[in-house]
C-alpha cells in the first residue's frame, strides 16, 4: 500500500468513525423526556 | 398500539426509543451493497480517491434527501398517515404527488420479491459454514477448479440453470430456507413496529457489528498465508482497495458511481424512512437521529466493507483473481468468489459463517423494512384488520416471490425487478419526494418541520443545498443513469420472454396499488381526513387553539 492511499483508508476512517461516536454521543446523552404527569394517583 | 387516534384512518402505532427508530432505519440501509458493491465499486474507481465524489454525494445528496424524507414522515405521521401515497398527497399538496407517491409502496413490495430469496441464500450459506462442510470446495484443487465449485454450487442452489427447478414438486434445501425467512419476516412484521421490528433491530444490529468485527480481525491477521507469494498480504491487499488514482476523478462514470452508490446504500427514496419516521412524536428530533442512521451505514460500509472483502480476496486469489472478482458484481463476489476464499483461509469454515450470517442480518433488518410500509398502506388505504391486511400482504409478496422463485434461470425475473423497481424506481421516487419537499411544501416549512424537536440546528447553507443543489444533482445523476442503461434495459425487454412478463408483474403490482390508494383516497375523504395537506397538523391546530385561549 503507497502512503497515499494509507492516508486515505485511515483519513475515511476516522471520518466514519469520528461520526458515528458523535452521532451516538449525542443521542445517548440527550435529555430524555419528562415522565407523563399521573392524572389517578391514589396513595396509600 | 392499537387504540384509533381521533385523526388517524388506521390504527396508530409508536417506536419504542429514539434509538430503537435509529437501529430500524439504520438495519433498513445496511445490506448486502455495503459489504460487497461498495469495495467493488471503490476499487474499480479510483480507490481512495473514490472517497471523494463519494463523501460529496454522502453530504449534498444522500443526508440531506434523508433529513427531508425523516421531516415527510413526521410531519404525515402527525395528520395520521403511515403511508407513502398518504404523505406524499399531503406533503405535495393532491392527488398527482398521493399517486406519485404509490412508488413509495411499490419499491419495498416489488424489492421484497426477490429480495427474500437472497436473503434466504445468505442464511443457507451461513448454516452450511457453521455445521461445517461449507459449499464442498475441494481447498486443495486448483483455484480454478475451486472457483468452478463454487460456481456450480450456486447455480445448483439457485436454479439459475434452469426455469421452474425450484418448484419441481423436489424438497429442495434453498426452498426450503426461503420459507422459513419468508415465516420470519412475516411474523415480526405482523408483531408491530416496536414489538417486532424495533426488539429484532436492537439485538440484529449489534450481532451484526460483532460477526463483522470478527471476520475483520481475521482477515487483518491473515498476513501473507501463501510463502510463494509473499505480495499477497493483507497490506498489499488493503492498497488494492485504498490507493488512489487520482486520474479517475476527470472521469465522470466516477462520480456517477460515487452518487449512485451514495443513493442505493441510504435507503433513500425506498419508501421506507419515510414510513418509519411516521410513526415518531412531534418533538421527536428527526436532524441528528437521521445523521445517526446514515452515519451507522457508512461506519458498516467503508469501516467493515472496505477492510474485508478486497484484502481477503487478494491475499488467496492476487491482484488479477480480484478484479476479475469484482467484476463478476455482488452475487459473484459473495457467493462464487468469497466462498474459495474461505477455503483456504485458516478456520476458514467458522469465518464463513460469521460473514453469511452477517450478511443474512444486514438482509433481514432491511427485508423487514420492505414489508412495513405495505402493510401500513393496506391497513390505511383498505381500513381492515392488521390481520387481514398481513394476509393479503403474505398472499401479494408470495405471488410475486413464487414468480421470481420459478423463473430463476439466469436470475432474470431477479434482474429486471432489481432494474426497473430496485433502481430506477428508486431515482424516480427520490426526486418526487425532494422536488415536493423544497418545492411545493416549501423550503421554508420544510426547514421549519426539520428544525421541530431537532436536538441541533442545520448549517443554514443546507436550504439551498436542500432546495436547489440536492434536486440539481439528483437530476444529473438521474438523466445520466438513463442515458447510459435505459436503451440497452428496454431493448434486453424487447428481447426475452421472462423480461416482459416480468414487467408485467411490476405493472400488475402497480395497478393493484393505484386501485387501493384510489380506495383509501375515497376512504380519508368520507372521514374528513385532510388528505391534500391544506390545514396544519392536528397537533399544532390544537396547541394554537390552547395559545389563543390563554391569551383570551
Amino acid at each position: 500500500m503507497t502512503t497515499a492511499g494509507f492516508a486515505s483508508m485511515i483519513l475515511s476512517l476516522v471520518f466514519v468513525v469520528g461520526l458515528v461516536s458523535w452521532c451516538y454521543y449525542r443521542v445517548l446523552t440527550a435529555p430524555s423526556e419528562p415522565p407523563k404527569q399521573v392524572e389517578d394517583f391514589h396513595s396509600a | 398500539m392499537t387504540n384509533q387516534a381521533p385523526h388517524s384512518p388506521a390504527p396508530t402505532q409508536q417506536w419504542g426509543s429514539r434509538l430503537g427508530v435509529i437501529l430500524a432505519v439504520s438495519g433498513s440501509a445496511v445490506g448486502l451493497g455495503n459489504f460487497l458493491r461498495f469495495p467493488g465499486q471503490a476499487a474499480q474507481n479510483g480507490g481512495g480517491s473514490f472517497m471523494i465524489p463519494y463523501f460529496l454525494a454522502l453530504l449534498v445528496l444522500g443526508i440531506p434527501i434523508g433529513w427531508a424524507e425523516w421531516a415527510m414522515g413526521r410531519y404525515g405521521g402527525r395528520k395520521g398517515f403511515h403511508s407513502a401515497p398518504a404523505i406524499m398527497g399531503v406533503v405535495g399538496k393532491g392527488a398527482i404527488a398521493r399517486y406519485l407517491g404509490v412508488i413509495g409502496v411499490l419499491i419495498p413490495l416489488g424489492v421484497y420479491f426477490y429480495y427474500i430469496l437472497i436473503e434466504s441464500w445468505c442464511l443457507a450459506y451461513a448454516w452450511e459454514y457453521f455445521v461445517g462442510h461449507g459449499v464442498g470446495i475441494d481447498a486443495k484443487a486448483t483455484i480454478a477448479a475451486q472457483s468452478k465449485a463454487a460456481s456450480d454450487h450456486f447455480d445448483n442452489f439457485t436454479g439459475s440453470t434452469f426455469d421452474g427447478v425450484m418448484l419441481d414438486g423436489k424438497l429442495h434445501e434453498s426452498v426450503v430456507f426461503w420459507a422459513i425467512v419468508f415465516a420470519i419476516n412475516v411474523t415480526l412484521v405482523y408483531r408491530g413496529i416496536s414489538k417486532g421490528i424495533e426488539k429484532f433491530c436492537q439485538w440484529a444490529m449489534p450481532a451484526m457489528a460483532v460477526c463483522a468485527l470478527i471476520v475483520l480481525v481475521r482477515v487483518l491477521s491473515l498476513g501473507a498465508p501463501d510463502a510463494a507469494n509473499p505480495e499477497q498480504n493483507v497490506w498489499n491487499g488493503l492498497g488494492q482497495m485504498w490507493n488512489p488514482s487520482f486520474e479517475t476523478l476527470s472521469n465522470p462514470q466516477t462520480w456517477l458511481a460515487a452518487a449512485g452508490q451514495i443513493f442505493f446504500s441510504l435507503s433513500v427514496g425506498f419508501g421506507v424512512i419515510i414510513n418509519y419516521a411516521s410513526y415518531m412524536k412531534r418533538k421527536d428530533d428527526v436532524v441528528v437521529s437521521g445523521l445517526t442512521a446514515s452515519a451507522t451505514n457508512e461506519l458498516f460500509e467503508v469501516g467493515f466493507g472496505g477492510m474485508i472483502t478486497i484484502p481477503a480476496a487478494f491475499v488467496f486469489l492476487g491482484a488479477s483473481g480480484t478484479i476479475a472478482a469484482v467484476q463478476t458484481g455482488t452475487f459473484g463476489l459473495g457467493f462464487k468468489t468469497l466462498p474459495v476464499v474461505f477455503a483456504q483461509m485458516p478456520a476458514g469454515n467458522l469465518i464463513g459463517g460469521f460473514w453469511f450470517f452477517m450478511l443474512f442480518l444486514a438482509a433481514i433488518t432491511s427485508s423487514l423494512s420492505m414489508l412495513q410500509p405495505t402493510l401500513a398502506f393496506f391497513e390505511e388505504a383498505l381500513g381492515w384488520t392488521r390481520k387481514k391486511c398481513t394476509t393479503l400482504l403474505v398472499g401479494v409478496s408470495l405471488a410475486g416471490s413464487l414468480f421470481v422463485l420459478y423463473y430463476s434461470k439466469g436470475l432474470t425475473a431477479l434482474g429486471i425487478l432489481d432494474d426497473w423497481v430496485g433502481t430506477l424506481g428508486i431515482f424516480v421516487l427520490a426526486t418526487v419526494q425532494i422536488v415536493c419537499f423544497g418545492w411545493v411544501f416549501g423550503i421554508d416549512r420544510g426547514w421549519k418541520e426539520m428544525h421541530e424537536g431537532a436536538q441541533m440546528r442545520l448549517w443554514p447553507l443546507f436550504r439551498f443545498v436542500i432546495k436547489f443543489v440536492t434536486p440539481a444533482f439528483l437530476l444529473a445523476v438521474f438523466a445520466a443513469f438513463c442515458v447510459n442503461n435505459l436503451p440497452d434495459w428496454i431493448a434486453a425487454v424487447a428481447a426475452n420472454p421472462v423480461k416482459q412478463m416480468s414487467i408485467g408483474l411490476i405493472a400488475a403490482t402497480i395497478l393493484m396499488l393505484v386501485v387501493i390508494t384510489r380506495i383509501g383516497e375515497k376512504r380519508w375523504r368520507a372521514m374528513g381526513l385532510d388528505l391534500d395537506g391544506r390545514l396544519p397538523p392536528p397537533d399544532e391546530q390544537t396547541n394554537d387553539s390552547n395559545a389563543n385561549g390563554g391569551r383570551r
